[in-house]
């Protein structure tokens, strides 16, 4: 009698300590699912929210002051190259505002002669603005990347020494890190 | 001793029970806390990334005015280029002009574009619902106020100032949540009226044209202003104003920087022999100087700028801007 009642007590102790036992892995299972959903859920917003904050840059970028034209809705090719050299000198200024992209530029109409990339040489060349076709207007890299967005969209392009309009297609390339 | 062992098994059962169910409990608490907090974080992040966008997209449209509406529980705080709630902030490039603290109900979001002299950036404008701008101009500053061309969804009236009559202003104010004055000139005594006109909500501003100076009442504080959109936003947004008139100041110079590379890119382009040299030159010292140059005379530089962009523009050459 004595016996059969510590044992009796022993698996109602057993038994308590297992049904205690998966209530708690259901629980945090349960929980566990929960978060990698939540996780997910939180990852898709914030790859949608980068990818519009991407398109309102692009947008951005075509009524910066220091790319477009005065009065007209184009962009000013004369101020390209001090522009390169501008995000250089003042990285700190224009990190917060940009972050790690690459900004590019290039004719598409009427069709280039060549593809070269513009240089302050190739500008002061009197064939200009036929001698390049192509402006990289910032490029600041991450240190890791793991993927790269792109975006683009067609322009106006004016050349103030010619006084010649043409068609051109600012890219814009964002660096996920 | 039989006994004693049986009771202390189910006491031992119940304890356990107990302490296990309390930390469980304990767990799902703080872990409901969390992400409570999380999904809030992550909601205001989400509303102040979404509002910057709505913000700057107003610079693409034709229209450049919008109205907003917060949530009513929401309250929005700006400082220094930092828009904040109570669990997320966002840094934020924008020259936005408004009441510091931004609560759930009507907004009108207007864009102006600040030259000076050229074009710089936008500047934004929040206005609440039943704000009100006065401005009483001397004569002298009449032709100042004609020529100011702003949009017409800007609640601001001008009067002259030989209008200003206390006792009509007091009836005129009533129902006004946020209400402005701005003297163009001489400013009456500005204890006094804000005294008399207690307990509606007002701000006093005096502006000197001459010097391009902004007071400040009651505390009489001085700041310049540097073109018409920024002169504006002290009017909409004068707890922010010396924050962004530095911020604007920095941009400002900024730009000057780049049109100085332009003019001597454009000097060497051109060639020695070009009739415009003398003119880029000249814009290039001058653009040189901008970033030595104080505040004061800044004005007079911007002026000899903006004239020897148009005398580059009369001789057919390539101009600055």
């Amino acid at each position: 009698m004595t016996a059969q009642h510590s044992t009796k007590g022993q698996v109602h102790l057993h038994e308590t300590f297992l049904v205690l036992f998966v209530i708690i892995i259901l629980l945090l299972l349960g929980l566990l699912l929960y978060s990698k959903f939540f996780v997910q859920s939180l990852q898709t917003r914030a790859a949608t929210l980068s990818e519009r904050d991407a398109t309102v840059l692009l947008t951005k970028l075509t009524s910066l002051a220091e790319l477009r034209c005065s009065d007209k809705p184009c962009l000013d090719t004369s101020k390209f190259l001090p522009f390169q050299t501008l995000t250089q000198q003042r990285r700190a200024s224009y990190a917060p505002l940009l972050g790690t992209l690459r900004i590019t530029v290039e004719e598409i109409y009427p069709e280039p002669l060549t593809d070269a990339v513009c240089t302050k040489t190739l500008y002061l060349q009197p064939s200009y603005p036929g001698s390049c076709s192509q402006w990289v207007l910032y490029n600041q890299q991450p240190k890791t990347l793991t993927s790269t967005q792109k975006f683009s969209t067609i322009v106006s392009l004016y050349y103030p020494e010619t006084q010649v309009y043409t068609l051109g297609r600012l890219h814009l390339e964002v660096y996920r890190p | 001793m039989l006994q004693k062992r049986g009771v202390s098994s189910d006491l031992f059962v119940w304890m356990f029970a107990l302490i296990a169910g309390a930390l469980l409990l304990f767990f799902f608490i703080i872990w409901s806390q969390r992400h409570a907090t999380t999904s809030t974080t992550v909601e205001d992040i989400e509303f102040l990334r979404s509002l910057e966008q709505q913000i700057s997209a107003l610079s693409t449209t034709d229209d450049l005015s919008k109205t907003l509406t917060f949530p009513r529980s929401f309250q929005l705080h700006l400082d220094c280029g930092t828009l904040f709630t109570e669990q997320a902030s966002e840094s934020s490039s924008l020259f936005l002009f408004s009441p510091s603290s931004l609560t759930g109900q009507q907004y009108s979001l207007i864009g102006v574009p600040w030259r000076f002299p050229f074009y710089i950036d936008m500047f934004y404008y929040l206005i609440p619902k039943g704000s009100l701008v006065l401005l009483f101009y001397e004569p002298s500053a009449a032709a100042f106020i004609t020529a100011l061309d702003l949009p017409s969804t800007m609640p601001v009236k001008a009067l002259a100032a030989s209008a200003f009559s206390l006792t009509t202003l007091r009836q005129e104010l009533q129902g006004y949540s946020r209400v402005t004055l701005v003297f163009f000139g001489r400013a009456p005594d500005a204890s006094t009226l804000l005294a008399a006109l207690k307990p509606l909500p007002v701000t006093i501003l005096a502006v000197d044209l001459q010097r391009s100076l902004l007071t400040f009442f009651p505390s009489g504080q001085e700041q310049p202003y540097y073109g018409d959109a920024l002169l504006v936003g002290a009017w909409f947004g004068p707890e922010q104003y010396t924050c962004m008139s530095k911020h604007a100041l920095e941009r400002f110079r900024l730009l000057t920087s780049l049109y100085n590379q332009k003019a001597v890119l454009l000097q060497q382009k051109l060639g020695s022999g070009s009739s415009c040299q003398q003119v880029l030159s000249q814009a290039q010292a001058l653009l040189s100087s901008f970033s030595t140059l104080d505040t004061e005379r800044i004005h007079t530089s911007v002026a000899s700028l903006q004239s020897l962009n148009e005398d580059l523009e009369r001789h057919d050459c390539p101009t600055l801007y």
